[in-house]
């Protein structure tokens, strides 16, 4: 790794360190707002007022805000997420049981759409204004408006029901099931960032059509596919990364509600699990990983980039 | 152009470089937009005259009846407590729509009021506004919006304010570039000139300016509010059954989806549809501006 490179990386990673001390901010103080005090929730709705502040002060809840914070900060960064109300089990080993969940469905929605994305954007770029690329801008613009835990009911009640080739509901035992159960929920997180990626790869594939390099490849005899392939698809990928990263964000979301569609124990259907159970910490443990995940999406793509493309380390 | 330019002779190539504007766009938007217009004129249209449309009651229970199928006292048939589905369908266009228009044009509006400020006045003001934007946008946008209806309890207010704080930014920044831009324009030094005072300069001169950038972006920003306002009531965050609810009909069918598939079928088309006239929209409203 060259040394301008390994600069960028560096600042990179040192621009997380606020981000990450601001998420921890954000998931404390967005969920002192929440309605009820958490130590009656421990101590439970009969206990006296005596046994709720001794709670209170068990919780550090009777401390200034900016106490909590520090403390809080120190133990997050020590790896303790806290303990759940409801069960007093650890946050942490409940989240790292149920990431593999929804990591695997969102990679492989991530993935099942750069499968569609490539072609379908090819092939629309191939004739602009064609039959194709018509129809495969309808087909964008109606995709964007599909709400994903419809599709993915739909998904279950066409698919998986009448085929019984898929579960309905759970991850089943043994890798090949887990398999199994993962290809529906995927794809259904596929169609939900599909169209946004196709119409931007589209688009930059037809911006590039008029690139200098792309009229120098035509005067030397390149033309239709190969152009496409080797001049104009190549330049796009760094957009693409960038759109990729962006949709693997939303897909983050699109797995909370397709996992509690298909009944799967991951991430996302723990969180509504723990909201609708009021159960403090465990919540704020899932959005910092939910957040935490984003940053460190965006981190990837844009070390992606930088490695894929030169001119990012100097602009950025 | 694009036509001579996507063969692969050369000369058709560079012909086609020097032609300064792609011929699509005006046709195809025009259609666009009429199509949009006419889906999302007919959702209000529906939506206002729904007590006409049904003699039925939203929420009118009747467990007796429950699970019915199509009949000439109940079009659609009735939901898994007996409420009759093709009501609930036109009612809900009358939570789902207005409630849409809100957290799209709530955020607009705040967004819109900070990027003017902070593009025209810069200054301490500008840098704080900007650096909270950098967090909110760091943050996943769908799962601060959960935390925050999860914090403030369930309801149309909290589905507000969580759509206007996490929404806000786009509109600022999109704002405040503009206002960066037109900040040089001549008839703007000419406005300062002449000596007018700077709210009249900012709502006289540099509002109108901003417009059609916002207007495209909030037309695609509802196609958003409408399948994210669903999905959270399926998820149980925002509206309550048995208000009449696309989503959280259809997360309340979900059980029956064997014996009486239409029940989350309709809701889903309907939002789809919805979702689509706004997209539509959007689309157009780009596509014109994009021929011009």
């Amino acid at each position: 790794m060259s040394s301008g490179r390994f600069a960028f990386v560096l600042r990179r990673l040192l621009s997380l360190a606020p981000l990450l001390l601001g998420i921890l901010l954000l998931a404390m103080l967005l969920l002192s707002l929440a309605p009820g005090d958490p130590a009656r929730q421990v101590a439970g709705p009969r206990a006296p007022q005596s046994e709720v502040d001794a709670v209170a002060t068990e919780l550090g809840l009777d401390r200034p805000v900016w106490e909590r914070y520090v403390r809080y900060v120190g133990q997050v960064l020590g790896g303790d997420l806290g303990t759940s109300f409801k069960t007093g089990q650890a946050v942490g080993g409940q989240v790292v049981e149920q990431l593999p969940i929804t990591l695997s469905v969102a990679a492989l929605g991530v993935l099942f759409a750069l499968l569609v994305t490539v072609p379908l954007a090819v092939a629309a770029a191939r004739r602009p204004d064609g039959l194709m690329d018509h129809l495969i801008r309808l087909l964008a613009v109606f995709g964007i408006g599909l709400p994903t835990f419809w599709v993915a009911i739909m998904a279950i009640r066409m698919v998986a029901l009448p085929t019984g080739w898929f579960p309905v509901a759970g991850t089943g035992e043994g890798t090949g099931d887990f398999l199994r159960a993962l290809v529906l929920p995927s794809s259904v997180v596929a169609v939900s960032i599909l169209a946004p990626m196709v119409r931007s790869l589209r688009a930059t594939m037809m911006e590039l059509e008029d690139a200098e390099f792309v009229l120098a490849a035509r005067t030397l005899g390149f033309g239709g596919l190969s152009l496409l392939r080797q001049f104009q698809l190549r330049n796009a990928v760094p957009s693409l990364i960038t759109v990729t990263a962006a949709q693997a964000g939303y897909a983050l979301f699109g797995t909370v509600v397709v996992e509690v569609a298909f009944g799967l124990p991951g991430l996302g259907q723990g969180l509504v699990v723990a909201s609708s159970t009021q159960d403090f910490p465990l919540v704020q443990g899932y959005v910092i990983v939910f957040a935490v995940l984003v940053v460190l999406l965006y981190l990837v793509s844009d070390i992606v980039n930088a490695v894929v493309d030169p001119r990012v380390r100097i602009t950025a | 152009m694009s036509i001579i330019s996507s063969t692969a002779s050369p000369l058709g190539a560079i012909a086609g470089a020097t032609e300064p504007t792609r011929p699509r766009g005006r046709w195809s938007g025009r259609i666009k937009l009429v199509v949009g217009l006419l889906i999302v004129g007919t959702y209000v249209v529906l939506a206002l005259l729904a007590p006409w449309l049904t003699s039925h009651d939203p929420t009118d229970q009747d467990i007796l009846n429950a699970l019915q199928p199509p009949s000439p006292e109940h079009p659609l048939g009735t939901d898994e407590a007996g409420r009759d589905e093709l009501a609930r369908l036109l009612y809900g266009a009358r939570i789902d729509l207005p409630i849409a228009f809100l957290v799209t044009v709530l955020p607009c509006l705040l967004g819109t009021a900070l990027g003017v400020v902070c593009g025209y006045l810069g200054g301490w003001f500008d840098a704080m506004v900007m650096r909270v934007s950098d967090l909110l946008q760091a943050f996943p946008t769908y799962i601060l919006m959960i935390v925050l209806v999860f914090s403030l309890g369930h309801g149309v207010r909290s589905l507000l304010i969580a759509f206007t704080v996490v929404g806000w930014v786009v509109y600022a920044r999109l704002v405040r570039t503009e206002v960066l831009r037109i900040r040089e324009a001549g008839y703007i030094t000419a406005a300062v000139t002449a000596g007018f005072r700077t709210p009249r300069i900012i709502v006289r001169h540099v509002l109108p300016n901003t417009l059609r950038q916002t207007l495209i972006y909030l037309t695609s920003d509802l196609v958003f509010a409408v399948t994210a306002l669903a999905a959270f009531s399926f998820l149980g965050f925002g509206i309550q059954q048995p208000t009449p609810e696309w989503g959280a009909m259809t997360a309340a069918a979900q059980p029956y989806m064997t014996t009486n598939m239409s029940l989350t079928v309709l809701p889903g088309l309907v939002i789809t549809v919805l979702a689509l006239g706004f997209a539509l929209l959007g689309d157009g409203l780009q596509d014109r501006r994009g021929a011009r």
